[in-house]
């Protein structure tokens, strides 16, 4: 009996480890699913750098997706005339800004030439230096945050940025709600939550908040932040939160029968939110990426083809078609340039003009997408809904 | 004033939540001196088999809480048995790491078994209807919360106090030896321990479940630190001190966000600082004997 439990015991350590290991190091190969035809040149390793496990899983699993699905419909890269297939190399940040520099560089020792991905800034904004360091360029796909770029001259970014995003949620509020007040209650251990209440206090104007509270990433109560605020009657309540704790809320909210509005972020986009949600998050609204049901492009269009015949049925969330520009984008420049090299990318990065499913794609100087427009979206009955498009005025 | 009350009531619906789980806390460390580190994963996993008896077998809500108080329970004796009786007599320190160990251990194998994304815990709409009294709007769950653990807790009491079983819990607690050679089947009162102190837990895990819908395999883990800092604060070993020590910080929590907003961002803070300060100057707990007993 003892050495049976013993070697149970053993097992199900090995068995924990290796679960362990699977985030830890950081490095587990995926991807390269797409056949090799054709593909004679070494492989090209690229790393994907997002939150497997932690409070951003679910982003982070749709981000993969997107990955995943232009890696499959374009498994090589074309370089001096030969064909070199791309692996995916996916790093697991555990939603953690320590854990963030370890993934980085287990991408880098991986030997990756250039990475993609990144929802959450404040993880981003922590790797940023380790591929800076390693001059290994990053396309960055849904971290908002202005940080994330300033000062990092090998990190790119395809989505808007954090004041474009909490101008129009504040323009929203005042002009299609009719609102005089707001709340705002927000994350203030998430760099990206804190940097989107700033943008739309500023926007929104500092003397029509009326009270203002926080919380910690991982907070399940916020029963007496919720009854302070109804005390308060404001108009609207910011919610500067990532998709479990903006739906925890407005459950929350619903189960005290509060009559509260909720503005959020684009972090909401996940199946999560709405399961989590139900009912009390209808008629919420926020800013996103990207919409299947607005009007399309030839690139949204073929983008939603690619997704109906690799995964079946339309896109789960606007994140999925971020990420698959970062590799189209990505792909393109090592093309162009002939090159792997990372500082030779980077300067190719820069030159990049290129139609895109999420609108038209060139860099700024400081690696930032320059975008004119923003999707607003809701939710209603478990779904979400589209609620229209918005002039973004950097 | 209407404000206050209603924050009130969230100060003991989480405080309750609170004392229920830590319970499991006091009784462990009262009978083995040990801090159960897993008892938060133990809390963790009673979510899951309640989710999974919801939302997969489509049991009704009262069948899958009675399962997983019986899976938990079970899941506690079932730790107790692989991860501390060989320990028995081991240092003290061998069992606290084997007791780290089995929570990191039950924490991943959640990761492996149920996935790291979220999941909604199931709602009951019986208990989540509002009902209004003297203007003040409250979820029958509250009530459901605050009478369930006054029902629980004196049942609790009344086995540690009154019954064969209780008093062989408290022999075994106050003194190992001496109450094996008066014949407590020492192993007998420990498993019980451990079922009595899981089956609270799940109870609690159910109802935190109804009121913060989301699962993780981590989710345990800050819920399961603050029931310890309650335990500690009410005298870790006394379950009378356990619920005051979840009172006291539940409502706590509620009215540092309540007075002070700005600060709102800290109030883990605050339930440290009250865990340091119990420390520097009751060690013992407000509720707690020098020779702790049980309740």
């Amino acid at each position: 009996m003892k050495k049976f439990l013993c070697a149970a015991l053993s097992l199900v350590m090995i068995l924990s480890l290796a679960a362990c290991g699977g985030g830890n190091g950081g490095s587990s190969s995926a991807g390269n699913t797409g056949g090799s035809d054709g593909a004679s040149g070494d492989t090209i390793k690229v790393g994907v750098f997002e939150a497997m496990t932690g409070g951003n899983a679910a982003a982070g699993e749709l981000e993969l997706e997107g990955f995943r699905l232009a890696n499959t419909i374009r498994p090589t890269v074309t370089i001096d005339g030969v064909e070199h297939p791309v692996e995916l190399v996916v790093a697991d940040n555990k939603t953690d800004t320590v854990e963030a520099v370890t993934a980085a560089a287990s991408l880098v020792s991986a030997g990756c030439v250039a990475a993609m991905g990144g929802t959450g800034s404040g993880l981003c904004i922590a790797a940023a230096p380790t591929f800076d360091e390693a001059k290994i360029p990053v396309v960055g796909t849904t971290c908002t945050n202005p940080l994330v770029t300033e000062g990092n001259t090998y990190y790119f970014r395809l989505c808007y940025t954090d004041p474009g995003q909490g101008s129009i949620l504040a323009t929203y509020a005042k002009d299609t709600l009719g609102a005089k007040t707001a709340a705002i209650l927000c994350d203030i251990t998430d760099a990206y939550c804190i940097g989107l209440a700033e943008y739309f206090k500023a926007n929104f104007g500092e003397e029509n908040i009326v009270e203002e509270l926080y919380f910690n990433t991982g907070d399940q109560d916020f029963s007496a932040a919720l009854t302070t605020i109804a005390a308060a009657n404001p108009d609207v309540v910011f919610s500067g939160s990532q998709y479990t704790e903006g739906a925890l809320m407005q459950v929350q909210a619903e189960q005290q029968g509060l009559d509260l509005t909720f503005l959020g972020t684009d972090g909401w986009e996940t199946e999560t939110f709405l399961d989590i949600g139900g009912s009390a998050v209808d008629g919420c609204a926020f800013v996103t990426f990207f919409d299947a049901d607005a009007d399309p492009t030839p690139e949204s269009e073929q983008y939603l083809k690619d997704y109906d015949s690799v995964y079946g049925g339309k896109p789960r969330s606007s994140y999925t078609a971020v990420s698959y520009d970062a590799y189209n984008v990505l792909l393109d420049a090592i093309e162009a340039c002939n090159s792997v090299d990372g500082e030779t990318l980077r300067d190719q990065l820069y030159k990049t003009s290129k139609d895109c499913v999420t609108g038209h794609i060139e860099f700024d100087d400081n690696g930032d997408a320059i975008k004119d427009i923003a999707y607003l979206k809701s939710a209603k009955d478990g779904q979400f809904t589209f609620g229209g498009i918005a002039a973004l005025s950097n | 004033m209407l404000t206050l009350v209603q924050q009130l009531i969230n100060g003991l619906t989480l405080g309750c939540l609170f004392g229920l789980v830590a319970i499991g806390y006091t009784m462990v460390y009262g009978i083995l001196l040990l801090i159960n580190f897993a008892h938060c994963d133990i809390f963790m996993m009673s979510m899951y088999f309640a989710f999974y008896s919801i939302s997969v077998f489509y049991l009704p809500w009262y069948v899958s809480l009675v399962l997983a108080i019986l899976g938990t329970a079970l899941l506690g004796v079932l730790l107790e048995r692989v991860a501390y009786r060989p320990l028995r007599t081991a240092p003290r320190t061998s069992v606290l790491i084997s007791a780290v160990g089995s929570s990191y251990l039950l924490e991943n194998l959640g990761i492996v078994l149920f996935g790291a994304v979220a999941k909604s815990f199931p709602t009951v709409d019986y208990l989540q209807e509002m009902v209004t009294i003297a203007g003040l709007r409250i979820q029958r769950l509250a009530f459901f919360v605050i009478i369930t653990m006054i029902v629980l807790v004196g049942a609790l009491l009344y086995i540690v106090n009154k019954t064969k079983v209780g008093i062989a819990m408290r022999a075994v607690s106050r003194d190992f030896e001496t109450s094996k050679l008066m014949g407590v089947n020492i192993n007998l009162t420990i498993s019980i321990t451990f079922a009595i102190g899981s089956g609270l837990a799940a109870v609690g895990g159910f109802m935190w479940g109804l009121r913060y819908p989301q699962i993780t395999p981590l989710v345990g883990a800050m819920p399961g630190l603050k029931c310890f800092i309650a335990a500690v604060i009410g005298g870790i070993g006394s379950i009378k001190g356990a619920i005051m020590g979840g009172l006291i910080l539940g409502v706590m929590e509620i009215m540092i966000v309540y007075l002070f907003p700005s600060a709102s961002g800290y109030r883990d803070v605050f339930a440290f600082i009250a865990l340091i300060l119990i420390l520097c100057i009751k060690p013992t707990g407000l509720f707690g004997e020098e020779l702790s007993d049980k309740a």
